[in-house]
Parts: structure tokens; C-alpha cells; sequence
């Protein structure tokens, strides 16, 4: 849950918010206006961040519109054992901004430990990596995720079932599930589906009008940068160089649209990080479409094997009937 | 018939599409939330990347099948075998839900992005073509209906 406590960080969440609004107000035309069909991917320079919570509250507010809204009870789901409803619609829960949820799509994790003999506190921004190849979209059974030309991947909301497929296949677990709401609720509310899954979308719309994610137009210290993919990726090495770190995202499954940039290797903040249900690991991880993928290669012999196969029955019959 | 196929094919052939079947349901999250992933040896149905591995599998064992009997018939139509006409709605619907299953496979692959509508038309269609294959295939499995038939051989015909 959320502290409301005053403290250091909290004044600073305060005066960073106030000047990330006069900056969200008085922004530049958009980078992102040329960039429609190529793959825009962020960078983020963890040791940039303050931890203010300026792009978590932007994200909220602006995305506060796309946010579920039960009407009526949970419904009684079937079996019951099985099926686990996921409310985050009351007050207090919507207000929880320390990990995701359907109503907080960003959070900031906390990392802190020694490394070299040195101390460390990073904040981290966590969200949907916006991989290249996503699991969430090649998986999901009724193509309610779906990549953008220019490599976001949103959820559709009115075709979501809420079957939480995404989040199991997805090496973050990133997506988050809301209960009571959706197309299920139309269709066998108590025996297919389950709500309706929300995450990130980097803010498609906004992107579409030429304007900034919220998170990135709003960040008073410019954790994050977005552009072209290659572009990004030279740039989060060039600065890995130069600060002797370490990057995270170009190439973990497969290649995702968020690269992260650390003076700390990404195993030692992975140990410094609470890992848990909204709160997504920092481990390397594997491209989870390899296995898969070499299926395909079946797909392409099968049409041979079957070519010889019958080539073999023909010659097989033909001998036979030469025989008679 | 024998002609076309052996024993052997006919078990594969029902066991692919049993299975392919059933690992087609299990791509919606269907197994584990009805226990069927919990019965010992079906654990494997409630892991959706290994449930799409044998899904594909199975889709290329059907593949390798048609394109076999597809060959072999085209030989034996001379010896007077002919598709039924529930065997015809059979082999469309497959491979229609083949083709469409090939399509699907191919936008897993890195760089293959589909268009939203396109993307959910073609989830839909190939959901639906394989639900009317199964049930088809079901119908024509109780009803014993063959899937092809003999008429006079064409050489026959050919020589009167």
C-alpha cells in the first residue's frame, strides 16, 4: 500500500511533480511524430531516477480513462478453487502504487545493497517491457493482445476474457487482472474468462498524435528517452560503456522496446529487489518463443515427409500390381 | 481404401487429431482451471508453451498426412476411389484449419506482425473451422460414414 508518511521522498515526489507539470505543459513537439511504423523503444538511466513517482501519478492521470470500472458484484466464479477473483476496484486498492495492478501500470522498485564494496540505492521504473517478439500476443487465444506497427503492445480491452494466459506466459508476469468487468461477463461469466487484463500501453494514443508517453513527458531528472530501436540500443551501450555498466532488455526475450541501463549488474539488483505478484524480476531471461518456434521447423518437413511417403506407397503399389 | 492407407496411418491420423484437438482447447486456458492438468501424465496441458509445442506438432503430423493421401489419392482416383462427400466437408474444413493454424505459426516468428482485425479474423476463422472439423469428424465417426467410396475404376470405364 501506498505510505503516506512525509519524507524525503514524498517532498520530492511534491516538488518533482509540480515542475514535471510545467514541463508536461510547455513540452516540445514530440520525437515521436516521425517515428509511426518503427519500432520506438525506451531508455531508461536507473541511476537517473529520484524515485519521485512523477510518471507513476502522469501514468494514472492520464491513462485514468482506460481504467476498469465494475458495475455490480464479483461474479461467483467456477470452480471456486480454481478461480481467484481480482478486485482492485475498491479505494483503497486503486490507490496502491507500489507494484501493478489494473490501475497502476508503472511503479517504482526500489533496489538497495553493495556492490564492489559500495553502497547502492537505484529506483527503477517497472512496466511492460514492450518486448519484439511478446509471448502475451503470440499467445493469447483470442488475439485480445496485439503488437502496433510501431512495436507497442496493448491489450484490447473488449475482447480481453481475463484468462490471465498473458501473465503466465509473459517472463515478467507483468499483466494484471481485473475481476467483474469484460466480454466474459457477456458470454459464461461463472465459467469462461475472468475480468479483463490491463498493463501498460505505452500510451498508444498519445503516441499516435505525435505526443510523448505520459512517463517520459513528465520526468523532471529524463530517466527515459524514446526512439528508434537500433538508436536506443547504441545509445543504452555507448552510456554503458562510459559509466562501466550494465544493460538490460536488448536482447532478454529476444529483445524487448525498454532497455535499462545500470552502474549496478542487473544479477545484483535482481537480489535486491522484492520479486513477487506485480512485482516483475530483473533475471536474464531467455527468448520463451524459442521452444515453440523450432516446431516450425516440423511444419516445414511435414510436407516433404508426406511427398515421400506417397512416392514410396505409389512405387510400392506399382511394384504390386506388376506383381499380379 | 487399402489402397490409401494402412492401419497404422489411420491410428496416427486419429490419434494427431485427437490430440491436436485437445491442445487447441488447451490454448485457451480451459485445463488448468478444470482440473485436467491435475490428472497424472496430462500436467504437461496446463504449461501453455509446451501445449503449443505438441499443438504443432500434431498440426504438422496432420499436414505431412494430407499431403500423403492428397498424392495418393490423385494415383488411386484411376482405381475408382473417390472422396465421399462427408469425406470433402472433412478434408476442406482440415485444411482450411491447417492453413489457417500454418498462418498463426508463422506470426510467432520475430518481425511477422499482423494487423489487429486481421490478427483476431484469423484466430477466429481457424477456431472455427477446427470446431466444425471436430464436429464433423465426431458426426461421421458415430453415423460410420466412410471417407471415400468406391466407384468403377476410370481405366474401366475407359476401356467400355
Amino acid at each position: 500500500m501506498t505510505s503516506k508518511r512525509i519524507s524525503r521522498r514524498s517532498f520530492l515526489k511534491a516538488g518533482m511533480g509540480a515542475a514535471g507539470t510545467v514541463a508536461l505543459a510547455a513540452s516540445p513537439v514530440s520525437a515521436t511524430r516521425k517515428q509511426h511504423n518503427e519500432d520506438l523503444c525506451t531508455l531508461i538511466d536507473i541511476q537517473k531516477c529520484v524515485a519521485c513517482e512523477a510518471c507513476v501519478d502522469a501514468c494514472r492521470d492520464v491513462n485514468d480513462v482506460k481504467f476498469p470500472e465494475p458495475e455490480g458484484p464479483m461474479p461467483n466464479m467456477f470452480p471456486r478453487k480454481k478461480v481467484r477473483v481480482e478486485d482492485w476496484s475498491p479505494e483503497e486498492k486503486r490507490d496502491v502504487t507500489d507494484r501493478l495492478t489494473p490501475y497502476n501500470w508503472l511503479f517504482i522498485q526500489h533496489a538497495e545493497g553493495t556492490y564492489n564494496g559500495k553502497s547502492f540505492e537505484l529506483a527503477i521504473p517497472r512496466r511492460c517491457m514492450h518486448c519484439l517478439n511478446p509471448p502475451c500476443v503470440n499467445l493469447c487465444p483470442f488475439g485480445a493482445a496485439h503488437t502496433l506497427s510501431n512495436g507497442i503492445v496493448r491489450i484490447h480491452q473488449d475482447l480481453c476474457m481475463g484468462g490471465a494466459k498473458c501473465r503466465a506466459v509473459c517472463p515478467w508476469h507483468i499483466p494484471q487482472r481485473q475481476s467483474g468487468v469484460g466480454l466474459h461477463l457477456d458470454i459464461l461469466p461463472q465459467y469462461a474468462g475472468n475480468g479483463v487484463m490491463f498493463k501498460c500501453d505505452r500510451c498508444y494514443d498519445r503516441v499516435a498524435e505525435g505526443e510523448l508517453p505520459a512517463c517520459i513527458e513528465v520526468c523532471p531528472e529524463g530517466v527515459q528517452e524514446i526512439g528508434p530501436r537500433k538508436e536506443m540500443v547504441e545509445k543504452a551501450r555507448r552510456l554503458a560503456t562510459q559509466i562501466n555498466g550494465f544493460v538490460y532488455g536488448a536482447d532478454d526475450n529476444g529483445g524487448t522496446n525498454t532497455i535499462y541501463v545500470s552502474p549496478v549488474p542487473f544479477g545484483v539488483l535482481n537480489e535486491a529487489i522484492v520479486i513477487g505478484p506485480g512485482n516483475p524480476h530483473l533475471k536474464r531471461t531467455a527468448d520463451s518463443m524459442a521452444d515453440p518456434n523450432r516446431m516450425l521447423a516440423a511444419l516445414a518437413i511435414a510436407p516433404v515427409a508426406g511427398v515421400i511417403g506417397a512416392l514410396g506407397r505409389l512405387r510400392k503399389l506399382s511394384r504390386q500390381g506388376e506383381g499380379n | 481404401m487399402e489402397k490409401i492407407s494402412t492401419r497404422w496411418m489411420h491410428w496416427i491420423y486419429g490419434a494427431a487429431v485427437a490430440i491436436v484437438l485437445f491442445t487447441g482447447f488447451g490454448n485457451m486456458p480451459l485445463w488448468g482451471r478444470y482440473y485436467i492438468a491435475d490428472i497424472p501424465g496430462l500436467g504437461w496441458s496446463g504449461n501453455f508453451f509446451l501445449n503449443l509445442q505438441v499443438h504443432l506438432f500434431m498440426g504438422a503430423v496432420l499436414l505431412g498426412l494430407g499431403v500423403y493421401f492428397l498424392i495418393v489419392y490423385v494415383y488411386s482416383r484411376w482405381d475408382g476411389i473417390r472422396v465421399s462427400p462427408s469425406g470433402r466437408v472433412r478434408a476442406a474444413l482440415l485444411t482450411l484449419a491447417l492453413l489457417s493454424g500454418l498462418v498463426m505459426a508463422a506470426r510467432n516468428l520475430h518481425g511477422i506482425q499482423f494487423a489487429f482485425e486481421f490478427q483476431v479474423g484469423l484466430i477466429f476463422f481457424h477456431m472455427g473451422t477446427a470446431m466444425s472439423f471436430m464436429i464433423a469428424s465426431i458426426t461421421c465417426h458415430l453415423a460410420r460414414c466412410r471417407w471415400v467410396q468406391d466407384v468403377p475404376p476410370l481405366s474401366e470405364s475407359s476401356k467400355s
